[in-house]
Order: C-alpha cells, then structure tokens, then sequence
C-alpha cells in the first residue's frame, strides 16, 4: 500500500487508478478482521445488513424474529481494536416492531433521516431515523421477501416490493400507497433489484424460476425474460422462460446496469448481459444453495475486476465476476450464512446469518501486526508506575506448533 | 516440519494406529501408541492431513466410543500443531454436531452414557481450547460464542455441576476416611484386649502341632530308619516330604541337563515345569490324636477370626504360620462309634489338655521305639475290636439300630458302606487308648456264652420286630371290629339304634394279626460296568458300548465305526488344533495358530469380533422378541394369516346370510 501510495504521490500512478488499486486489493484479501468485532446483541438468525452509504456509519440489520438493531460502526475510541457497539435495538414484540421475520432492512439511500423494513409479517415499515419511530406502515397482499429503494434521484421515490404474492407491487413513498402492479410472474416473487443508473428499470425475480426484467414505464409487460438457453430471450414472457431451475434468491446489477447477476436454489450462479438479454454463460460452479427466501449477495464497486461475495452454507465465497473463478473462501461463520453487505466506503465486509453474529472481513492484517506490535511489552518489564504489568500472551507464539521432546 | 513426501509404509501404519486408538473402547488413549502417532506426525505436514481426515472419518461412526477415542486424539494434537488446529478450527462446526450434539436432529450414537461422557469432555475440552489459543485464533472464540448463544450451552452451570460433583466426591472421600479411621481405633483396642488371648492360643495350637507332627530333632536320630516310617503315619508322611523335596531337587539337576541337550537340539528351553513342593504331612484321625486334633481345629478357628492385626506384626506372623502350617495338614476325619463314645471326653476340651497330651507324648514315643512292642499290640488291638465288632451287631439284632442290618456293606448307598469303609481304613494306625482296650478286652475275656447258642445264633434268621411278633404268644387272638355306618350312611344325624350300633368284625381279621407282610424291594445288583472309555480332550460325546479295562472297544464292528468317525473328526479338525494345546502355544509364543473355521459351504467363517474393546451395539438387537417379531411379522406371513382370517370370515358371513340378496355375489 505504502509503495503505491508513494507513486500516487509521484505521480507515476493517478490517484484513480491508485485508488482502483488499492480498492481491489483490499477486496480480494478479505479475512476475519483481527481488530474489528461487532457487539453481538442478535437474537435470532440475521436476514439483512445495511450500512448507510453517505458517511457509512450506521449499520441496520433486521432479525429472524422481528428485532431491528443500529449499530455505530465508527471507532472513537482511539484503540485499533474496538468492538461496534449497537446503539438501538427494536425489542420483539412491541408496538413497533414486525411481528414475523424482518427480511429486509433498507436506508433511504439520500439521506439518513429514514429507512425501511419490511417482514413475513406482510407490512412494509417506514422508519424516521431521528426519533426512531415508524412514521408510515403500508400492508402488502403478501408475505414481503424482498423490498428495494432506488438509489438513483428521482422525482418520486419508488420501493419495490416482492412478495409472496405473484404481482410485483410499487408503493410510492409520497402517495404512501401502492402505485403500480407488475404482472408476470406465476408464483412468488423473491426478490427484486432496481437498476443503479435508471430509475425506471427493475429486476425480478421469483419462486417460478423466471428472472425478469422491467421499465415501469411500460407497465404492459415486462422488458426482458432471461433464460438459461438464451431462446425467445426478448420480449416473449408468455412463454416460460427459465433464468434458474429452481428459486431465484438474489438478482444483482452490476457494472452500471449493464449486467445482472442471479442466483438460485440450482445451486448457480449466472451472469447475464442486459443489452442482449443473454446469458453469460460464466461458470461459478456449484454453490451451494438452500433457501427458499432472499439472499443478499454483494459486489465490489469501483475495483478492476470486481468480485462478488456470495453467502453458501457457513462459507462466504469469493468470485471473479468475469472469469467465474473462486478467489477465496471466508470461513468463519458456525451454521448457514444469508447476507453480506460490503461497504463501498471503508471496504469492510459484513456477513451475518445463523449463527446470531455479524463478522466484520477486512483487510487489516499490516494494522494488525502494527497493533500487536506496539502492544508487545518493552524489555524492562516494569512500567513506568513501577506497578508489574500483566503478562501478555504473544498471539503469534500460539500459532507455533508445540512437540515436546518426548513425542 | 518438512512436508516431505509421505511414505506409503507409513502412511499403512498411520492408519493402523488411528484405528487401534479409535477402536479400543478404552476411556484413556493407549500411551505407546499415541506416542508412536506423534512421532510420526511430528515429522511431516502431509502426515498430519492424513491423520486428521481418518480421524474425522472415526468421529463421524455411528458409535459414541469411537468418537470418545477420536475427540482424544484431537485434544493431543490441537494442543500441539499449528496446522492441526487450523484444520480443526475449520470443521468446528461438524465435530460441535459430532461430539456436543448441537443439532436436535443429529442425535448422539449409543451408549447413550459414552455419549454424554462426550458432550461433556468436548464442552469442556473447546473451552480449555478457547481459554489458551481463544486470542490467536478467531474462529475458535467465535465458536464458543456459538455454542453460548445459539445452542444455548451454559458453560457456567457445567462448571458448576462438575465443581458441585468433585465437592461431592471429596465428602464421600473423607466420610470414608474417618470410618476407616474409626474402625482402626476400634481395632487397635481390640487387638489390646485380645493379644493375651491370641498369644495362648496361638502356643496351644503350636503344642498340638507339635505333637501331631513332631519335628525331626524330636526324635533320636541315632535310631535306626525303619523305625519311624512305617509305623507312626505322621512322622512318615514327615518324612517322604522330605524325601520328596530332594528327589525333586535331582529332578532339577536332570531337567537342566535335558534342557541343555534340548537346546543342542535347537529346541526351546522353555517348558513349564510345575513341583508341586508343598505336599504338607498327612494325618488320619485316630481316636489317639482326636482330643489333640479337636483342641486344634478349636484354636484354628479362634485364631482365623482375628484379622489384620497391624500393630502386632510378630504375633501376626506367628499366628499366620501356624495356621499355615495346619493348614497344610491333611486330616482324614473319622466318623462312625468312635465319635459317638468319645463325645462325652471331648465335651470339655479345656486349654490344659495340651499338657496333657504333651505328657502322653513320651509313651508314644516310646512305643515307637519298640516297633516289635508296638506291632504286638497292634494286633492285640486287631483282635480285640473285631471281637468287639461282633459284640456290637450281636446287640443290634435285639435293638433297634439306626443302621439296618438288611442293607448290604456292598451297596455304596447304604451306610453300612460308609462304615465299613471307614472301618477298613484307619485300622493301621488305629491306637485306641489304654482305658478302652482295657474295656473291650473285658468284654471279650468273659466268654461263658455256649458254643452251641453262638452257632443257633449265627443261624438264626434275624427279623424285625412287627405286629405278628406282638400277637406270637397269644393263642387265641380276637379279630378286630368295626361299627358299621348303618343305613343311612351315617351315624350323627339320625336317632342311634342298636342295630346301628352292632360291631362289624374286619374280615379276615385274626390272620391279619399273625401275618406279616414283606415288601419285595428287589435285590440290589452292585454296578458290573464303568465306563471306561478314554477320555476325549474335547469333548463329552463317546459312544456306549463294551470296552475292556483300557478302554477299547471290544466288539469290532463297532470299533471299526467308532475308527471312521473318528477318522472324519480328524479331517474336520487335526490332532494339533487342541484349544487347550493351541491356548498354550499362544500364550508361549504369542502366534495365534487357531485354524479359521469354515461353514457348511465351505466358506471362511467371518471373523468373530473386529474390535473386542468397543461395546457391541446390535447386542440389544439379538433378542429372542427381535427374533422371533422378525419371523411373525414377516410380510408374506402376515398376509397369508390375513388371507386365512378372511377367508374364514367370508365363509361365516356365506353361510349366515347367503340367502340374502346383497351377498347374492359374494361366492
């Protein structure tokens, strides 16, 4: 990092393309961060993670059993090493809290003064982030999987809803009520993405294994059905195209839109071009998938080449977006994983799932040893009080293996 | 560690280790073979890869003890290699699922104590591992999270009950001390109180020792040999012992010297010789030595009932030789008359009476010394008591004896036998006592009885006393009478007239009282035939047939029979494969030559137990209702029961109501 930072000091390197470095790095090189934890206040499996993306301080995480938990990810306190401490919780079984699952957890991607939730429990909740009360409840045909705002400005904020009700429903967030129905899909719909450079494009995806996408413009039919073999790829949604055999858990954009990743209870993962509404054919391969609810899968943004993170049974796996090929394996969680959520600020990596506990993946193996470094006691074993200091176990010398002689 | 390439000879040995180590059952981990696992583990990376993925293969059996013996190996090894530990920390999940049963579904393996026993060492052994390597290794904290928070495994209250379960032992622990301690105190005043008693008893029972077996130095050893062996049964049997013992010792010079031409001969040394050295003197019981003996066996039995007494270790020691030494008496007792004349004697046996005896003592030995005296009044002796003998079943025949005389001395059953053998065999060093040869011999002196009457005795059929005797010398003997039971049956419930009450006379009553009636038993026939077949060292199964006295089969038939079969057992199974023969080979050499049994097809026969050390776990299975529900609730056999219950069913409701029109179609 230091040697790049001294060229984009030179010159030699331009500060984009320094930054386009040293963001790659850090997000192929993730690892169980040695000096960040987050305080673990969950109390059941955690279905979504958020962390606002304005000064990426604040991370919303919704659980299995209705509790939504803030937790203050800046570290004030002067050590490396800190623990984030949660610094609201929405207790269960309250007035305003879900009484079912809360699946998605979302910020109003402008501003940090609102977000929202939504449940199995079939209400979409609007949150005010000052007084952290729910401002607005609007009630959907089904049970929510899925919601998504745009993060592209536009005149009307519109969330897109999807549910186990087979219309894709919009809510308007001015109106405070349901503005629209999409109409395609067979089954429930699982989840659902707007694009992140237009904000009339949105892709669904649902339980019949359809992956479709739509301009809410034309509300007649949708603007692609992708399918596997790539025929009546365009335009034909009365036919069954067939984007996953099986669920589609989580529908991804990346690359300005141009691309969409899906991913599905077959056990796949597939890249499709949105230009000419074909599929990629990237081999993943087999990744192992068993939820018939939504998955959060996440990209990296602004690094060359991007990677995906996507959650699989305990793991969280890395991969190559372009290639398809499997750049590492973060092992760390006990029990199945569901979400992941990489902040595009600080390039931290959270992951949550059944075991009750966010982990935090970053690259800070160089702070780290910086950190232990410093720690290490200094030769005079007296400090400077006088008082015997405690010894400190060295980390690293447990890392060494350990024979006695007599073995 | 070099990661060399592993070697494939090892790489075998590996293996057989682990599976030795996971098989054995045992709840420790064998030390040898573990210390070799680590040897060989220590010297490569890829070995430890190896050992690791067997080992999870182990734990994932559906057996609790092989998991227990798995998880072990685990615990040594995490706490040792680096690399370990990451393979470890990796899998943490599926050995949390394996051995702490932190799925519902995934339940533990029998035995369900095993089981537990694991949960509670792996709970245990994770937080030990977290408390030392918890800061190096992330995961490994986060898994003892895990097991807080989402398998809701409290830590605390284990500790707790494990802490509340050692305080528990400890109480017991010292509740059983100070009962010992208390039983010692106990002790300590008794062994106080009783030594005196102990220590007299103990020199009484050394006298009586002493008499019955007098030491060598007791005797004057210029006499001649002869002297002492033949005559006196005790000091004989002193002697052959001791002749015994140097015999066997020049068995000893000669067995080295065989062993010596064995080893020329490239045979080895190694043969069990057993000498059996502590053949102790015999003793028969004579009415001689019955006081003295009886007065031995009392403090035998005083002395046997002390136990351990700590503090007095001589008096111990003396004691315990003694006894010992009576021990090794054998004492043939004698039962019959004798017991019964000389209880009264034996009625007060005080302590004194080895004094007693100690002062006969010089006489014996003085008769000893003169075997002609002795020898003369051994025969005297003889004589004597066959006359007495006499006497005595001439008196039975007037009295009532215990012992029916009717029994025969040859039939092993009857008593006489018994008798009679005893009667045979302590004659020789029988030595009654002066006062009762003096009695018998006046019994025999006045012999005024005629020759005549002794001859019309001896003839005289002698018959038991009985109903006919009591009637012999009344001439006239009145029958016997009944009432009668009259009309109605009865004699109560009507008014007694005297024609009911008329005397009926038994019939043939009069001679029933001058007739005696015997029961014809049969004749007792002594056993001609024994079965003299040679002893097979298998088995008990020979064939019934004649044999002559060294056991072969006189008819030839069926000798030639018996050849062929036992030609076919030697097929089946040759002269060397003896268990008994092939149990010693093992146990000398250590080489299990036991051939491998085949079925009926021919076939090996699977072998009988792979792993002997793990508990068997279908045992349960092997139950005669398994058994048999596997043969009643057979499909086919309960369809063809349903069948038959059908058709049965179907024929009543035919014959009921076939007239009926809605069973018109039924047939």
């Amino acid at each position: 990092m230091f040697r790049s930072l001294e060229n984009a000091r030179a010159g030699v390197v331009s500060p984009n393309a320094f930054r386009t470095i040293e963001i790659t790095k850090r997000s192929y090189n993730l690892q169980l961060s040695q000096l960040r934890d987050i305080e673990s206040v969950h109390t059941a499996l955690i279905n979504s993670i958020q962390v606002d993306n304005k000064i990426g301080r604040y991370m919303l995480s919704g659980c299995a059993d209705g509790t939504i938990y803030i937790h203050d990810l800046f570290n004030l306190s002067g050590s490396p090493s800190h623990t984030c401490k949660a610094v609201w919780r929405e207790k269960k079984a309250t007035v305003n809290s879900h009484n079912a699952s809360v699946e998605t957890v979302q910020w109003y991607p402008f501003d940090m003064g609102l977000f929202v939730t939504s449940g199995l429990d079939k209400i979409l909740k609007i949150w005010d982030a000052n007084t952290l009360q729910p401002c607005s409840k609007i009630s959907a045909k089904g049970q929510i999987y899925q919601h998504h705002m745009s993060p592209v400005p536009a005149k009307n904020c519109v969330i897109a809803v999807a549910s186990s009700d087979h219309n894709v429903v919009l809510f308007d967030l001015r109106i405070g009520n349901c503005t629209q129905e999409l109409r395609g899909h067979s089954n429930a719909v699982i989840s659902c993405e707007w694009s992140s450079n237009d904000e009339h494009i949105l892709a669904t995806g649902g339980s019949d294994s359809r992956l479709l996408v739509w301009d809410i413009r034309s509300a007649k039919h949708c603007l692609l059905s992708l399918d596997i073999e790539n025929k009546n790829a365009v335009l034909d949604h009365k036919k069954a195209n067939r984007a996953h055999d099986g669920y589609i858990s989580s529908v991804k954009f990346i690359d300005n839109s141009t691309s969409l990743l899906s991913f599905g209870t077959d056990n796949k993962l597939r890249l499709w071009n949105l230009v000419s509404g074909k599929n990629q054919e990237v081999d993943y391969g087999n990744i192992k998938n068993n939820r018939k609810k939504k998955i959060q899968i996440d990209v990296s943004q602004n690094s060359n080449p991007s990677v995906v993170y996507v959650p699989s049974d305990g793991n969280i796996l890395i991969f190559e977006i372009k290639t398809g090929d499997l750049v590492n394996t973060l092992t760390g969680h006990y029990n199945k994983t569901n979400c992941c959520y990489f902040d595009p600020i600080y390039l931290y990596l959270y992951s949550g799932g059944y075991d009750q506990t966010i982990l935090v993946w970053s690259d800070d193996n160089v702070q780290y040893v910086g950190y232990t470094d410093s720690k290490k006691p200094v030769s005079s074993s007296k400090s400077k009080f006088g008082r015997p200091q405690k010894p400190v176990v060295d980390p690293e010398s447990l890392l060494e293996d350990a024979w006695s002689d007599e073995d | 560690m070099a990661s060399t390439a592993a070697d494939p000879e090892v790489l075998f040995e590996l293996e057989n280790l682990v599976e030795d180590l996971t098989h054995s059952g045992q709840k420790t981990l064998d030390a040898s073979k573990l210390k070799r696992l680590k040897s060989i583990c220590k010297q490569s990376s890829s070995y430890i890869e190896r050992m690791y993925t067997l080992v999870m293969d182990f734990m994932k059996k559906d057996h609790a003890e092989i998991r227990f013996s798995a998880f072990q190996i685990c615990d040594e090894f995490f706490r040792r290699s680096h690399l370990f530990r990451e393979l470890i920390i990796a899998d943490l999940q599926q050995i949390f699922e394996l051995t702490a049963e932190i799925n519902a579904k995934n339940r533990m393996p029998p035995p369900r104590k095993v089981a537990e026993n694991l949960k509670k060492m792996a709970l245990k052994t994770v937080k030990e591992w977290n408390s030392v390597y918890g800061p190096a290794y992330k995961r490994l904290s986060l898994g003892l999270q895990y097991l807080q928070k989402c398998a809701k495994i409290n830590f605390e209250r284990l500790e707790r009950e494990e802490s509340l379960t050692r305080d528990l032992n400890r109480q017991i622990e010292r509740r059983k001390r100070m009962e010992i301690e208390a039983k010692l105190i106990k002790l300590h005043a008794e062994i106080s109180e009783n030594e005196t008693e102990i220590r007299m008893a103990v020199n009484a029972l050394e006298a009586c020792m002493g008499i019955l077996v007098p030491r060598l130095n007791d005797f004057s050893l210029d006499d001649e040999d002869g002297s002492f062996s033949t005559e006196k049964p005790s000091t004989s049997a002193e002697s052959t012992s001791s002749s015994k013992v140097a015999v066997e010792e020049e068995n000893f010079a000669i067995e080295d010297e065989a062993n010596l031409e064995y080893r020329e001969r490239g045979m080895s040394s190694k043969y069990a010789i057993e000498i059996c050295l502590n053949e102790g003197p015999v003793i028969h019981e004579s009415s001689e030595n019955k006081a003295v003996l009886e007065n031995a066996v009392d403090q035998h039995k005083l002395l046997s009932k002390k136990e351990d007494l700590e503090k007095v270790v001589d008096l111990k020691k003396k004691v315990e030789q003694v006894v010992q030494k009576f021990k090794t008496l054998k004492i043939i007792k004698m039962r019959g008359e004798d017991e019964v004349s000389t209880d009264s004697e034996l009625e007060d046996v005080p302590i004194d009476e080895t004094v007693v005896l100690a002062a006969e003592d010089p006489n014996k030995e003085a008769n000893i010394k003169d075997p002609k005296l002795s020898e003369a009044a051994s025969t005297n002796d003889k004589t004597c008591e066959t006359a007495s003998q006499k006497g005595v079943v001439a008196k039975d025949s007037n009295a009532w004896s215990i012992l029916s005389t009717e029994e025969k001395a040859e039939d092993p059953t009857s008593a006489q036998a018994a008798l009679h053998s005893l009667k045979k065999t302590p004659k020789k060093s029988k030595k009654p006592k002066a006062e009762e040869s003096k009695s018998s011999s006046e019994e025999c002196s006045p012999t005024k009885l005629s020759e005549r009457k002794k001859k019309l005795l001896a003839l005289a059929p002698k018959v038991p006393f009985d109903i006919d005797l009591y009637h012999w010398e009344e001439n006239d003997v009145k029958a016997p009478t009944l009432i009668g039971n009259g009309s109605e049956g009865h004699r109560f419930w009507s008014s007694v007239s005297a024609e009911d009450m008329q005397e009926i006379p038994v019939p043939d009553g009069a001679a029933s009282l001058r007739t005696r009636v015997i029961e014809f038993s049969g004749k007792f026939e002594p056993v001609k035939w024994e079965c003299r077949a040679p002893m097979p060292n298998v088995s008990f199964s020979w064939k019934n047939c004649g044999r002559d006295k060294t056991g072969q089969v006189t008819n030839i038939e069926e000798k030639m029979k018996l050849q062929e079969q036992h030609e076919k057992e030697q097929q089946e199974r040759p002269d060397w494969q003896d268990p008994v023969l092939l149990a010693e080979l093992k146990k000398q050499t250590g080489v299990d030559l036991k051939m491998p049994e085949r079925t009926k097809n021919g076939r090996l026969k699977r072998k009988t137990k792979k792993h002997p050390g793990l508990t068997d776990l279908k045992q349960h299975e092997k139950t005669s209702f398994n058994r048999l529900s596997k043969k009643v609730f057979k499909k086919s056999t309960m369809m063809r029961v349903a069948r038959a219950l059908d058709r049965a069913d179907q024929r009543r409701y035919r014959d009921k109501y076939g007239d009926q029109f809605n069973y018109m179609y039924d047939r």
